[in-house]
C-alpha cells in the first residue's frame, strides 16, 4: 500500500480547489481549454478502480450537458445587442403575461463568445473539483480531518454507503418476491415496507456495535463545549458573510471574523480532543511541491493568454503527473 | 468479575417481566457459557452485563450490575469498553470502516492509544487470531469466520477485561466454529480474560465451558457448574441425553468423558443394522437433474461442473465450508439464478423459465434470511396473503402453521416472532402448494433443540412417495437426524456423495457426536440407538 506513489488527499483537494480558482481567474477559451484538458489528464490517468473515482465521469457528464443546455438558451432566447449577426431565429410572438422574454431574433457572435466562455468557466470548476474527488480517498481524507470533526466524518462516510447496501436488499427482496410466487416488479408495500424495516434494523446493529466501540467517546474526562458552539457560530458567521460577499456588499471584516472563530475553534477543540491516529498519512515534498506550483498557476492564471502563459498554465496544472504514479489496486 | 444484584428488567407497554430478582457473581477467567431456549433472553442478557440494556434500547430496570467494579448505571457502554466488549450475533453488519485493519484500529483510535502501542497491538491480535494474511482485506470479501474473528480482535484490541459474544459460531461450518471456540479459549488461558458466551449449539461450546447461566422460560436463571446444570436441564447435548437415556450417573461434558463412561456400553452393543433403502429408491423417479453445472462470479468460478440427481423420497444434506457453493447451488435450483454451463430440471421442467405460481408449485424454496419472504405487518395479514399468492383455499396456510407451531396470536408482527417462529411462518407459507422440490438453506441458524425437533418432524412428514427435500446446514446433528443422503461440496467441487451414516461417520468434522463416543460402529442420533435397544 505504502509504495503506490499517490498524493496526501488533502493535496488533491488543494490542487483541485486552485484549479478551481485559477480557472475562474483565466481570460479567454484557449486558458480555460488547456486547464480543463490538463486536470482531466492527471485525473485519468491517475485514477483508481475505486467507486469514489466514477465522480470524474460524472463530473464531466454534468458539465457537457450544462454546456450544452447554456448554448442553447443563449441562441434560443435573444437578446438585443450590437455584434456582427452570424444568424436569425425567426422570433416568436409570446402571449401578453410573458412580455419582456425574446424567443428568437438575431444571434450575434459576440454573444455566443461570451455565453461559451462564461460556460466554459463553470466546466472547468467542475472538472476541476471533479479530478480532486476522483483523485482523493474519501476514507484518507476523513482520516486528515482534526479530531474534533472526525466523528461528523465517520458518521457521513457511514450515510455513503448507504444506497449501495439499498441496491443489496432491495436485489433479495425481490428475489424473495419471486419466491412467493409474485410477478409484480415493484410494490410499494412489498419492496419498501420491508426494505425500510431492514433498514432500521441494520441501522440499529451499527449503532450499538458502534456505542460498544467507544464512539462518541472522549477520553478525558474535563470537555467543555466551548470549541463545539465556537465552530457552529463560526460556521454560520461564515455563511452569512458569504451570503452577503454573493449579494455584492463587501463584507471583509465579518468574513475575516468568522473565518477566526471557526479556526480558533477547530485549535481550541483539538487541544482537548484526546483521540490518536494510527499511521497518520505523511505529507512529503511531493505534496508541498505540487501545492507551491499550483499556487504559482493561480498567480499566472490572471495574465493574458499568449503561447509563454499557455505552456506555463499547462505545464503547472500537469505537475502531479511528475511525482506521482499510476495507483495499482491490490485486490 | 460481573455482579448481578436484584436485577430486575420490564420494557414498557410489555406485560411480563424479562428478568426478575436476578443475582449472580461471574468470577474472573472464565468461560462462561449462556444458554437458554430462543426469545428467553439470552441477548438481553449479555447487553445488559456491558449496559447496552438499558442505555440503548430502553427499559425499566432495577438493580445493581458491576463489572470490574464498574457500576453500569452509572457508565455508558461507551466508556466502559477497556472493560467489557461485546461481539453481536452478526459481525458483519456491526463493521465500521471497509478494512480489517482500519476495524481493528477504529476503537483504539477512539480510546486515545499512543500510535506506537496500537501498532504494536495491531500486530499482536493479527497474530493471536491468525488474521494476518487478511489484514488489507475488504471486510466485505471475507467469509462468515473470518469476520467472526475480525470482530473479536477488533474489539480486543481496546484490551478488554470481559468479552461477551452472541452466538458466534451460528453461522460458521463445524471447522470455522471449532476455531474461534479454541481461540476464545485461549484468551481465557493465556490472557485470563473472562469469556461470556450466548451459544445454541451446546455440543460445540460445553468443552471448553467453565460455568453456565441457564435462562429459563419462567425468567428465572439458573447458575452453576456446567455438571451441576446438566444433571436435569431441558436443554442438553446429544452426549447427555445419551448418557440420561442409559441412566449413567456421570454428566459427560466432553466425547472424551462419554467414551470413557461409556465404553461397556458400546462394546455390548449390536452392530447398527439400517433398512437398505437404495433399491427401493432405484426404481423411484428422479425429481432433480443437475448436470455439468458452473456457476461464475466474475472470474471466480463458484460451482465447478456439479452433476447431481435427487430422487423421490430423498432428504439431501448439502455440507461443506462457508463459501464452499453450497447457497449458490440452491439459489440455482430454484431458478432464481443464471447459470454459464449446464442445465438444472426440476421434474423436466427448467426452473428459470417459470414464474409465478407455476414455479412455487414446482419448488419451495425458504432462504438462509427466511424472514425476506415476509412483509405484511401482522401473522394473520400473512397467512391470508400466502392464500392468495398460491391460489389456494383460504385457511389452508394458516392450518399448516397452526400445525407446526400452535398457539400463535395471528396479530403479532412477523418480525416480533422469534428466529424459530418466524421460520414455522415461511415454512408454513412455502409448504401452502405442496411443491415436490422443498429447498432450505441453513434452517437451523438461531433455532434451539425444541424448534428443531418440530423443524425435523415437519420436514420429515412432508417428503412423500412423490416429494424430495434439500437442505444445505451445517449443523451436523440436524443433518444426523434428518438427511438420508449427504454432498459434501469443497471449492464448488462435490467431494463425497454417499448414504448419510457413511458421509457423517467417515470425517471427524462431521461426525456427530453420538458417532464419536460409538465409533467404529456407524451410529448416528440418540434416538437410533435407544430404538435399536428397545427392539432387543
Amino acid at each position: 500500500m505504502t509504495d503506490v506513489k499517490t498524493l496526501h488527499p488533502l493535496a488533491w483537494w488543494g490542487w483541485g480547489i486552485c484549479l478551481a480558482i485559477a480557472s475562474s481567474r483565466a481570460q479567454g477559451v484557449g486558458a480555460l481549454g488547456l486547464i480543463i484538458i490538463a486536470a482531466s489528464t492527471v485525473a485519468f490517468s491517475r485514477k483508481s478502480n475505486d467507486p469514489w473515482s466514477a465522480a470524474l465521469v460524472i463530473g464531466i457528464k454534468i458539465s457537457l450537458v450544462a454546456l450544452t443546455l447554456r448554448m442553447f438558451i443563449a441562441i434560443l432566447f435573444g437578446v438585443p445587442g450590437q455584434g456582427k449577426v452570424l444568424f436569425t431565429i425567426p422570433r416568436v410572438r409570446l402571449p401578453e403575461w410573458m412580455a419582456g422574454i425574446l424567443l428568437g431574433g438575431d444571434v450575434t457572435l459576440e454573444r455566443i463568445r461570451f455565453v461559451f466562455t462564461e460556460s466554459l468557466t463553470i466546466f472547468a470548476l467542475i472538472i476541476a473539483i471533479a479530478a480532486a474527488s476522483s483523485l482523493a480517498n474519501p476514507k484518507q481524507t476523513l482520516r486528515t480531518l482534526p479530531g474534533i470533526l472526525h466523528e461528523a466524518g465517520v458518521a457521513l462516510i457511514i450515510a455513503t454507503t448507504l444506497i449501495p447496501h439499498f441496491a443489496m436488499s432491495v436485489r433479495r427482496i425481490r428475489q424473495a418476491r419471486t419466491l412467493r410466487g409474485d410477478q409484480q416488479r415493484f410494490g410499494f408495500k412489498k419492496t419498501l415496507v420491508p426494505l425500510f424495516e431492514e433498514s432500521l434494523e441494520h441501522a440499529l446493529v451499527l449503532a450499538e456495535s458502534m456505542e460498544a466501540r467507544g464512539y462518541g467517546r472522549n477520553p478525558s474526562r474535563k470537555v467543555s463545549s466551548a470549541p463545539a458552539v465556537m465552530l457552529l457560530l463560526g460556521l454560520v458567521a461564515l455563511l452569512f458573510a458569504l451570503l452577503q460577499l454573493v449579494i455584492g456588499a463587501s463584507f471583509q471584516l465579518p468574513l475575516l471574523a468568522s473565518a477566526l472563530l471557526v479556526v480558533s475553534g477547530l485549535i481550541i477543540g483539538n487541544k482537548q480532543n484526546l483521540r490518536t491516529r494510527y499511521r497518520p498519512i505523511p505529507w512529503r515534498r511531493n505534496e508541498t511541491f505540487v501545492m507551491i506550483s499550483s499556487i504559482v498557476l493561480i498567480v499566472i492564471s490572471g495574465f493574458t493568454t499568449n503561447s509563454m502563459v499557455a505552456l506555463a498554465l499547462l505545464v503547472l496544472t500537469l505537475t502531479p503527473l511528475l511525482v506521482t504514479s499510476r495507483e495499482v489496486n491490490p485486490s | 468479575m460481573i455482579r448481578f444484584v436484584n436485577v430486575t428488567l420490564v420494557y414498557p407497554y410489555v406485560q411480563r417481566t424479562i428478568f426478575e430478582n436476578l443475582s449472580f457473581d461471574v468470577p474472573e477467567g472464565e468461560f462462561v457459557l449462556v444458554m437458554g431456549d430462543t426469545g428467553a433472553g439470552k441477548s438481553t442478557l449479555l447487553k445488559l452485563m456491558n449496559g447496552l440494556v438499558p442505555h440503548h434500547t430502553g427499559g425499566i430496570f432495577s438493580g445493581t450490575i458491576t463489572v470490574d467494579g464498574h457500576d453500569t448505571a452509572l457508565h455508558k457502554p461507551r466508556d466502559l469498553v477497556d472493560v467489557i466488549a461485546i461481539v453481536g450475533q452478526n459481525p458483519a453488519l456491526g463493521f465500521v470502516t471497509d478494512t480489517v485493519e482500519e476495524e481493528l484500529v477504529f476503537g483504539m483510535e477512539s480510546l486515545g492509544v499512543a500510535p506506537d502501542v496500537m501498532r504494536k497491538r495491531v500486530e499482536d491480535m493479527l497474530d493471536l487470531l491468525a488474521l494476518a494474511p487478511l489484514r488489507n482485506r475488504k471486510l466485505s470479501s471475507l467469509s462468515g469466520g473470518e469476520a467472526q474473528r475480525v470482530a473479536i480482535a477488533s474489539v480486543l484490541t481496546m484490551n478488554p477485561k470481559i468479552l461477551l459474544l452472541d452466538e458466534p459460531t451460528s453461522a460458521l461450518d463445524p471447522i470455522a466454529a471449532e476455531e474461534v471456540l479454541a481461540t476464545l479459549s485461549r484468551l481465557v488461558h493465556d490472557l485470563g480474560i473472562t469469556v461470556v458466551i450466548a451459544e445454541h449449539k451446546l455440543e460445540r461450546v460445553l468443552q471448553f465451558v467453565d460455568r453456565v447461566i441457564y435462562v429459563r422460560e419462567e425468567r428465572s436463571v439458573a447458575v452453576g457448574l456446567p455438571h451441576e446444570i446438566f444433571k436435569d436441564s431441558e436443554l442438553a447435548p446429544p452426549i447427555i441425553q445419551l448418557s440420561r437415556a442409559l441412566s449413567n450417573k456421570q454428566v459427560p461434558l466432553t466425547v472424551r468423558d462419554a467414551r470413557r463412561q461409556l465404553s461397556e456400553f458400546a462394546s455390548s452393543l449390536r452392530p447398527i443394522d439400517r433398512l437398505d433403502t437404495s433399491k427401493e429408491q432405484d426404481e423411484s423417479a428422479p425429481l432433480l437433474q443437475i448436470e455439468n453445472l458452473t456457476v461464475k462470479y466474475g472470474s471466480k468460478t463458484a460451482l465447478k461442473n456439479i452433476s447431481l440427481t435427487v430422487k423421490t423420497g430423498e432428504i439431501v444434506a448439502i455440507m461443506g465450508r462457508n463459501g464452499a457453493g453450497k447457497s449458490t447451488l440452491l439459489t440455482s435450483m430454484v431458478g432464481i439464478r443464471e447459470f454459464d454451463t449446464g442445465s438444472i430440471l426440476v421434474a423436466r421442467q427448467d426452473p428459470r423459465k417459470l414464474k409465478g405460481k407455476a414455479l412455487i408449485s414446482l419448488v419451495g424454496f425458504v432462504p438462509q434470511e427466511a424472514s425476506d419472504l415476509l412483509y405484511a405487518q401482522s401473522v394473520g395479514e400473512e397467512l391470508r396473503n400466502s392464500d392468495s399468492d398460491n391460489l389456494v383455499a383460504s385457511g389452508t396456510t394458516s392450518e399448516l402453521f397452526a400445525q407446526l407451531l400452535p398457539g400463535i396470536d395471528s396479530s403479532v408482527h412477523p418480525r416480533d416472532l422469534s428466529e424459530g417462529e418466524r421460520l414455522s411462518l415461511v415454512l408454513a407459507i412455502v409448504l401452502a402448494n405442496k411443491p415436490p422440490l422443498l429447498v432450505l438453506d441453513e434452517p437451523t441458524r438461531g433455532l434451539d433443540y425444541q424448534a428443531k425437533k418440530r423443524l425435523v418432524s415437519a420436514v420429515r412428514s412432508t417428503v412423500t412417495s412423490e416429494s424430495a427435500v434439500i437442505l444445505a446446514s451445517h449443523d451436523v446433528e440436524l443433518v444426523a437426524e434428518l438427511a438420508t443422503r449427504v454432498v459434501v461440496l469443497a471449492e464448488g467441487e462435490v467431494v463425497a456423495d454417499g448414504p448419510a451414516a457413511d458421509i457423517l461417520t467417515s470425517s471427524p468434522a462431521f461426525a456427530p457426536q453420538v458417532a464419536k463416543v460409538l465409533a467404529p460402529a456407524k451410529w448416528l442420533t440418540v434416538n437410533e440407538v435407544l430404538a435399536s435397544l428397545e427392539r432387543e
